[in-house]
Formats: C-alpha cells, structure tokens, sequence
C-alpha cells in the first residue's frame, strides 16, 4: 500500500515521515554524498513544506518507511526551476497539472526482493495519484545513468534538454506523459498488478 | 534547429519504426549528422546469428546494428571478440557513456584487450563514444558511436549522442522483443518460496545433505525440492539452475553473497 501523505493528514503520520527523513539521509547523504540539509538525523530541504506531498510505501508490520517520493507543485518553486535550470532547455514546465519528482528513495534496510516489490508499489501509487488526480506529467531531474531502465520499464520519457556533467553526475532534465494506458505499459520486472494508492485517510479527515 | 529538436524529432521517428530498415536508416542519418563515422548497437552476446539482411532482428533474436566495416564485423564475429571488448567490459561498469580513451579507467586494460584495439585502428576505427544499456535481467547492450581513423570525436555532440544512444538502443529493444515470439516472452512462473531456498543455499554453496539441516527438512525432500525447480526451468544441472533463477530475478546476487551464520 501507498500512503498519500500531505499537509492534511501529516500530523497522523508523525512516525512514519520521521523514518522516510532518516533513510533520506542514509541514502542522499551518507551513501551518494548530495550536499543536501540535515539535521544529523535525517534529510530535508525547502522543499519539504506544506505544500510538498509524499507517496510513501510502508512496511505493514513495523509501520517503518520502505519507498518514497515527493511530489512539488511546479506551479510553485521546485527543484528543476531553482536549482537545476541549465537542465531544461525550452521553458520550465509550469503547470498545476504537472508534478515534480524529487528525493526518490528506498530505504536501505530492505532486502532485494523486498526492493522490487516496494519501487513498483510506489510506481504504481504514483501513476493512481496522477489518474486520480488530473496530472498528465511528471518532471524530475535524473541520472542519466537510470535512463535506459527508465526506458525499458515502459515509461513514455522525454527529454527537457541536454544532459550536463553536475557534481560527478551526468544530470539530466526529464519529462514523463501519464495517460490511462500507462500502468499498462509496465513491462517485465516493474510491473504490479494491485491497486497501489490509500487515499482512505484524506477522506476519513475530510469527512470528520 | 537545436540539438534538442533533433532528438525529439529522433525519438518519436524511432518508435514509429516497425523494421530494423527504418531504424537503421533513423540511426545512420542521424550517426552523420552528430559528426560520427560509424555507430553499432549490439547486445553483448554471441553475434554468429547477426547478418546483412538484418533478419536476426526481424526474427526477434537478438540485437545487432552497425555500420562497421564489413571486413571488421566479420572478423569480429568470427573471432568472437563480443564477449572480450574491453569497449563492452567498460560499459558493464558504468551507465552513462564514456569514450573510448577512458577505457583504463574503467577496467583493467590486459594484452589480449590491446590487441583488439590495435586490430580495431587497423580496421579503421579509432575514437569512438559508447553509451551502455544495461537493463538488469537481460544480455548487456550498448550504442557505440565511433569515428574513421584520423578523424576527432565531435566533442559538443557527446552529450546529444548519451541521449540518441539510450534511445536507440530502447528502439531498437523494442522492436526485437515485439518481434520474438510471445511464447518466448512468458516470464516462468516464480519458484515457490521452499524451492527457492534451497536454490539459494545451492548457490551459496552447501550440499543436499547440509542444506536439508539448514531448513530443518530431509535431504530427500531437498533433492524433491530441487528436481521441482529444475524441471520448471528445463535444466539438468544444479549450476544451470543457479544461472536461470539468477538471470530471471528469483535470486538477487545481494542474497546470494549475504553472509550469514
């Protein structure tokens, strides 16, 4: 399952963003050494306001952080506008019907297999939340080297400009289509076949 | 008209390509106007199938596309150097793409790979840019873009040429596997969980009898087990058994070198 988490539902999911922080910076400071805030314990930036949301994937048992991305408004500052412009050679897009991916992450813990399940789950759950959302695309600054899998997965991919050395990386602006054939289009290892995305909660708070 | 506009207009003309023709004539057209001489984009596997008429891509076999020089693409079938290119050998250390002249910084450089490239100039190939396409369960795979000998790599080009190569190489795969027959492309059923443990304490190298004291099972039951797993996929050896779970993502490497007590 794939918890939506944002500025609605946050405060009922205290323990499991602090874990999702705390493998952010396991993974983007300690093993890939991003020049990235945090505080000792766990990773998180500007970005990480009321505005930021999380699709994240839980482990049932421990409740602990397993998968994650966050989604930024590109109608709003981002990444790709603020840090990394020189990636995108025509105009950023802007739009409210376009997400940013960012800070991408699994946690370390888990086992290969576990992995697997985990990345397409939140794959999954973040092509439910554009269907069910109105987003027709996602933009993310990527390694070139995720690329080809990117690619093969299934994933209608385009590229926003030249990709350019940037920190021992070969960093490139990325465009992503969703249509309502795109869960169809997974292909081999990515796919998953159970709906992904709980949105339970966002309705329980509404309601209440 | 950007370098951008020319892989835009690039990538959707190659996925529109239904023949390797098209694709081929896609690659070449725009291998010159990047300033290479030449481009190949192989799988890493035994290429005897490989031939002019390009059916070995029709037939979904493998993929293998080149405008290398007849002369070369011979010889290099024939001696098979496919599977000892210190150019592939680099491009199975990293995923984005290098030239050919970082090669040593990538692996270790033995005779038998300075031969190969003395054989490669004396072809008439020298500089050249490779982009690797490594998807995990299936051969290696790479586009090489690579110029006549005398002539310089087009250096503001490399960056578009990592965005053609991977894109190429996508079209290219996608044609092949649209083309293998669908039998082919069935994914065996996944072991069961039991079978699996006993593939992985295979791997990691214990016998049927130490194996059943692990998993607190009889060593018949270990053999049954294994007999189950090999028959699933067609194989006779434990070794092959060990390969095919591997290579078909049952058995992550990772699980395999785990230490555990």
């Amino acid at each position: 399952m794939v918890c939506l988490v944002n500025s609605l539902n946050c405060s009922r999911h205290v323990a499991l963003l602090q874990s999702m922080h705390q493998d952010r910076k396991r993974i983007f400071v300690d093993i890939l050494k991003w020049d990235v805030p945090h505080d000792g314990a766990g990773e998180q930036d500007q970005f990480d306001d009321e505005h930021a949301e999380y699709l994240i994937v839980q482990d049932p048992l421990t409740g602990e952080h397993c998968a994650s991305m966050r989604l930024l408004r590109t109608d709003r500052p981002h990444i790709l506008d603020t840090l990394f412009s020189e990636l995108c050679e025509r105009e950023i897009p802007r739009d409210p019907a376009i997400r940013e991916v960012t800070r991408l992450c699994m946690s370390p813990s888990l086992r290969a297999r576990d992995r697997l399940a985990a990345r397409n789950t939140l794959i999954r759950g973040m092509v439910e939340y554009a269907i069910l959302t109105g987003i027709r695309a996602f933009t993310g600054v990527a390694d070139m080297a995720w690329l080809s899998q990117i690619l093969a997965a299934g994933w209608d991919c385009r590229p926003l400009g030249l990709p350019k050395p940037i920190g021992g990386a070969m960093l490139g602006g990325l465009i992503i289509h969703i249509t309502p054939d795109t869960l169809n289009r997974f292909v081999g290892s990515w796919r998953c076949s159970s709906p992904a995305l709980r949105v339970l909660e966002l309705d329980e708070h509404n309601a209440a | 008209m950007s370098a951008l506009d020319d892989v835009d207009r690039f990538i959707s003309a190659s996925r529109r390509a239904r023949s390797a023709r098209e694709l081929e004539a896609l690659v070449a057209t725009i291998c010159g106007a990047m300033g290479f001489d030449y481009y190949a984009l192989i799988h890493h596997v035994d290429l005897a199938p490989m031939n002019g008429e390009l059916t070995h891509m029709d037939e979904g076999n493998l993929l293998a596309l080149t405008n290398y020089p007849p002369e070369w693409v011979a010889t290099y079938i024939a001696r098979n150097i496919v599977v000892n290119d210190p150019v592939h050998l680099a491009s199975h250390r990293t995923s984005v793409g290098f030239r050919w002249d970082e090669v040593n910084k990538l692996i270790d450089v033995t005779s038998a790979h300075r031969h190969i490239r003395d054989d490669t100039l004396k072809a008439g190939l020298d500089q050249g840019f490779t982009v690797p396409a490594n998807i995990p369960g299936e051969a290696n795979g790479s586009c090489s873009f690579a110029m006549r000998s005398g002539r310089s790599l087009p250096e503001r080009n490399l960056s578009m040429a990592q965005l053609i190569g991977v894109y190429a190489f996508q079209a290219a795969r996608d044609l092949v596997l649209r083309k293998r027959d669908t039998h082919d492309l069935k994914r065996k059923a996944p072991l069961p969980q039991r079978q699996l443990e006993c593939v992985l304490l295979v791997a990691r190298g214990y016998n049927d009898r130490d194996i059943g004291k692990r998993l607190g099972i009889t060593e018949e039951t270990v053999k049954w087990y294994l007999k189950e797993a090999r028959a699933t996929y067609g194989v006779s050896k434990r070794v092959q058994l060990v390969m095919h779970a591997i290579y078909d993502g049952q058995l992550p490497l990772s699980e395999v070198f785990r230490t555990t007590p």
